[in-house]
Parts: C-alpha cells; structure tokens; sequence
C-alpha cells in the first residue's frame, strides 16, 4: 500500500512541475501564470518530492528506495507527458484519485 | 541534421548530430533487440514458470522442500559424491535436484542427473523442456553468438549507446527548457519530440544501465590492468578423492537441515538452494546459498557452509572488500533483482520504454526523409527501402520472435526431441520471416500488418493456453500475470497498428516541417 503512495506523491509532484510550465498553466487555468504562481508549483512539487522520497524509503531500504524513486519520477512524468498534450481532464481525474492515495498509505 | 559541407568547419552539436544519427541508426537496430530482451528477462523465472505448466504450486516451506528432497536423493543417489538441491523460493516454485560424480560436476552440464521433484511428494516430475526465459537472458548479452564472441559485440554496441547518449544530451542542449515537450499531431516533429522527452525523462536509466552493463563484463573488455596487478595463479592440483566408501556413515546421519538452512537464512535472508559435497564422507560438508537479490549488491557466490554432520559453520559469509562491494553493488544495479516484485515492475516498464525510445529513434530517421525518397538517387532509394525494412523487422519483427516462442512453446508436441532448440528456430525463424514479408511489402501496410499480428498473437495467449492447457492452464498466479501482462502489451500493440494505419493515411500535406 505505501507503493501506491508513493506513485501518488510522485505523480503529483510532477503535475505540480507540469502546471508551473506555461503550456500547461494556460491549459489548465485559461491564462498566462504570474511568475509567483510558477514558482508556488515549483517549490510545491519539490516539497512533494520529499515525502514521496519517504513512501519509497518505507516500502524498501533507503538505498533501494532511492533507485525506485528515480524511476517513479521518470514514470510518472512520462505518464503526464503523453497524456496532458491532448486533454487535461484525464490528468485531473488521476490527481483526484492521487490526493486520497497519497494520504491513506501513511496509515495502513 | 546538418549538410554535410566539406569546407565548412562543424559546430560541435552538428558533429554530435551527425554522430547520433548515423551512429544510432547502425547500432540501433540490435540495441533495439539487447533491451527488449533485457526488459523480458526481468521476468525470466517467471517465464521458466509459464514455459513449465505442469510443475505445481509449490505450498510447502523451503525446510519441507528441502527435506523432500534428501530423501529421494538418500534413496535414489546415495552414492553419488555431489548433490545440489534447488528450493522453491518468492519467484520460483520449482524444488530440483541435481547429482553427480566429481568429473560429471566439473564437465559440462548436463552430464549430472537433474531432476524436477514435488515438493510435497518427492515423487519426480516430467516438465515439458524449454528453452525458457533463460534464452532471452542469454539473447541479451551474447545475441545468441558463441558467448565470447556475443559478449564483445554487445560490449560495443554498449559503448555505441554511451556515444549515442552523450551525443543526444549535446544536440538536445535546451533540455531543461524542452524537459516535457511533446506536441502531437505534427508527423516529424512529433515523432522527434516523443523520442527526445522519452529519452530525457528516461535519460538516467539508460545511463545507469548502459555504464553497469558495460561493467558486467569490464575484465573481459579491459583484462590488462587486473592482469598487472594481479599474477597469474598456478594451476590447482586437484587433491586426489580418498577413497573411504568403506566407512561411509549413512546419509540419513546427516544432521538436521531445518537448523542448517534456519541458521544460514538468519545471515544471508532468504534462501534459493544448497548444495553437499564430498556427499558420503566424514568430509561432507553443506554449502547454502542464498537468493542474489537481496541487497543491491549482486550476491552470485556467497554461501555459508557447514559440517553436514555436526551443523557447525565451517565457513561464514566472507565480508568483501571495498573495491568488491562497489562492483557487485554496480553489477546489482543492472541485474535488478533487488527490491522484491515492485522494483521488478519498474524496471521492466522503463526498460520497454528505453526499447521504445529507440524504436522512436529509428523511425524518426524514416519519417524524415520520406517526404524526399523521390528525389534521390536510385541507390539511396534501395538503402532507403533496406532501412525502412530493417527497422520493421527489428522492431515488430524481433517482438514477433518473442511471442511467437511462446506460441510454441504452448504448440510443440511435448515430447519432441531438442525441443529447446525448436523453440529457438521459432524465434529467429519468425524474424526472417518479418524481414522477408517487410522486403516485398510497402512498407506502410507491412507496418501496419505486422503490428496487427503482434496485437492478435499477444491478446489470443490465454486462449491459446486454454485450448492447450484446459482446466490446467491457471492453477498458478504467475501463469496468470504473465498472461495478463502479454494482453495488456497487445492492446497497446493493438493502438500502435491503429495509430500507424491512420498516419499513413493521411495526406503528406498535413504534415508540417520543422
């Protein structure tokens, strides 16, 4: 369960990353971002990182977590890449079922 | 990709250009195959498993396993001086026995009886033989030559992709700024962004892999300053067996292995198989060893040992030096087989998609000159058809090999003989023959046609262990992933064979340039 979790902290991470690029902020929110909103997503998705990071280190030793974590990031960007030039709507219904998955993990 | 003007000096990223275009094109084709085949044999006890329906489940502990297993061999081989036992572990439910003299140990393999038993009964069990995953494995690093000769030519195709990866970091300078750009819909343009994003969000796996793989093998590649450092040992003399099968104790003497494996297991973790020898003399002594995944650090060759009669440790685990924990833990890297079924997962994954990166790559050479083939001369043109067909047979083709091997391996009389090597024939048989139908076909509808194939052959798998199998075909779980995840391959190879009929069928006019 602390997988899922950590896929979920990932993934939304890296939607954090995506939105605060000015492609996807205008598909998202219709309008150029103000350069405190880019930085906003940017220092949230970095925060993000970090208790992804953790989810890993709970699921593996910290070693092993850390390769797992590499590659969850890559991953789940690549999900977002394919996904977000087309429709938006698909990468929103993944981060609603991301916010829940990330905070259930912690606790089962 | 820069003109080639001779008076003209290059830049560096039209050097680089010129070097990763050409330079993956070459290599690109059989790197294509290396990590297709490298992502499959993730899986390869898992596909021994599939390959093998009628071994059962195993649902017995490794000790009950284990102790099974002596006793076929104290009843059956009592006097042969060598036994391995192989136990059923978290990927492999497979309990076997191999045993034999000391000559037929150090011969080849294969000169030892080796015997599948169930686990629960003892009683022996005919598997179907196979090739297995273990060919795929093998396929990887030695491309199904000699393994010498395999392992240096896969060894430079691996610095070829090192050249290729630092050359696309150079020509893709804007990586940050580009990190996430793909714009569909765009033909070329498309297809390049799709492979450089690929192969940017992806870039520290394939530089990861690259430099571990090399690494496997860096003795064989560069021996000459283990060799200057390191003399040259004397040859071993073999010490002469004493002969004292007249005192021989009882194997049944032997002491309790359920303490032995307990105690190795509490050192190593968990445990994939032990081995006696000098099997019947006061000398026997139990060797156990250990699951290499354990820790990153690749664990080939560790065991603990213990006298076979009193259980005392005879020789513990070695601790290794420095230098040596920092190969293995490098090794491990590429050999993923740390961190459970999860990690397992992700590497695979991404490895199919580095695979498919470079299929990207390949097919980005085409599409881009395709809009001018009329133009050029007829010899370029035959190249140019050389090339488009190579890179169907590669990329479906090499595909069609895989899964077509496991067609066979599911329609091959069960009893026939070397039926490895047929499985084997299947597969590269099943290639020719992609490159054969891509030679006299557009290459349009081969791509199309081909992709289908690969689609049906991936969806139809569990019907085809159904009509094979029965009722036998999912008694275990890893029959059912494997089955599963062939099916979720074929939709998207399914999507693929969609995608590319609508491509070719729009009209080149829709397609800007860059």
């Amino acid at each position: 369960m602390i997988f899922v979790t950590a896929i979920a902290l990932c993934y939304l991470a890296m939607l954090c990353f995506c939105m605060a690029m000015q492609r996807h902020f205008r598909q998202f929110w219709q309008r150029e971002p103000e350069p405190f909103e880019q930085l906003a997503l940017r220092v949230l998705g970095i925060a993000l990182l970090i208790p992804a990071w953790i989810a890993c280190g709970l699921g593996w030793n910290w070693p092993m977590a850390t390769i797992a974590w590499f590659m969850l990031l890559a991953l789940t960007g690549y999900s977002l890449l394919l996904s977000l030039p087309y429709h938006t709507r698909p990468a929103l219904g993944a981060a609603a079922i991301a916010i829940p998955c990330s905070m259930v993990g912690w606790f089962l | 990709m820069a003109e080639h003007v001779a008076d003209k000096p290059h830049s560096l990223t039209q050097s680089m250009s010129w070097l990763h275009t050409w330079g993956s094109l070459v290599c690109g084709w059989l790197l294509f195959a290396i990590f297709l085949t490298g992502s499959i044999s993730v899986f390869d006890t898992e596909i021994n498993r599939w390959m093998r329906p009628e071994l059962p489940q195993a649902s017995v502990s490794q000790v009950k396993a284990a102790q099974t297993a002596l006793k076929h061999l104290s009843t059956n081989f009592a006097d042969k001086s060598n036994w391995s036992i192989v136990l059923p572990t978290e990927r492999s439910d497979e309990l076997a026995i191999t045993a034999g003299t000391d000559e037929s140990w150090r011969a080849a393999p294969g000169s030892s009886t080796r015997q599948t038993l169930d686990p629960q009964t003892g009683e022996v069990i005919r598997a179907r033989e196979t090739a297995g995953g273990n060919f795929f494995f093998r396929f990887h690093f030695t491309l199904h030559f000699p393994r010498n000769i395999g392992i240096w030519i896969v060894g430079f195709l691996g610095m070829a992709m090192l050249a290729a990866i630092i050359s696309g970091v150079i020509i893709h300078k804007k990586i940050f700024r580009e990190f996430f750009t793909f714009r569909p819909n765009r033909g070329q343009r498309s297809w390049l962004d799709a492979h450089n994003a690929t192969a940017v969000l992806l870039l520290p796996f394939h530089i990861v892999i690259t430099y571990t793989g090399l690494v496997i093998f860096m003795f064989i590649y560069m021996p000459s300053a283990r060799d200057l450092l390191t003399p040259p040992e004397p040859p071993v003399q073999m010490a002469q067996v004493q002969d004292e099968r007249s005192e021989r104790p009882a194997p049944a003497s032997y002491t309790d292995i359920a303490t032995v494996l307990a105690k190795a297991e509490a050192v190593m973790g968990e445990l994939s198989g032990f081995s006696i020898e000098k099997q019947g003399t006061p000398q026997a002594t139990i060797s156990v060893r250990p699951v290499i995944g354990n820790q990153i650090a690749l664990g080939t060759g560790h065991s603990v040992s213990f006298n076979a009669y009193t259980g005392e440790v005879l020789k513990d685990i070695v601790p290794v030096s420095n230098t040596q924990l920092t190969n293995r833990v490098i090794v491990g890297l590429h050999f993923a087989q740390f961190g459970g079924y999860p990690m397992r997962w992700l590497y695979f994954i991404c490895g199919m998609l580095s695979a498919f990166m470079m299929a990207m790559g390949l097919v980005v050479f085409t599409v881009k000159r395709r809009p001018q083939y009329h133009k050029e001369s007829s010899l370029a043109q035959r190249l140019y058809r050389g090339i488009e067909s190579l890179n169907i047979t590669t990329i479906v083709g090499v595909s069609l090999g895989a899964i077509a091997m496991l067609w066979a391996n599911r329609l091959l009389p069960v009893t026939l003989a070397d039926r490895p090597q047929m499985e084997i024939n299947v597969f590269f048989a099943a290639i020719i023959a992609s490159f054969l139908y891509s030679c006299v076909r557009d290459a349009a509808k081969c791509w199309v046609e081909q992709l289908w194939l690969l689609a049906v052959l991936l969806i139809l798998l569990p019907v085809l262990s159904l009509i094979t199998l029965g009722n036998n075909s999912w008694h275990d779980s890893q029959l059912v992933y494997l089955e599963l995840t062939c099916v979720a391959l074929g939709l998207i190879a399914a999507f693929a064979a969609r995608q590319a009929k609508r491509s070719f069928a729009a009209t080149p006019r829709r397609r800007k340039t860059v």
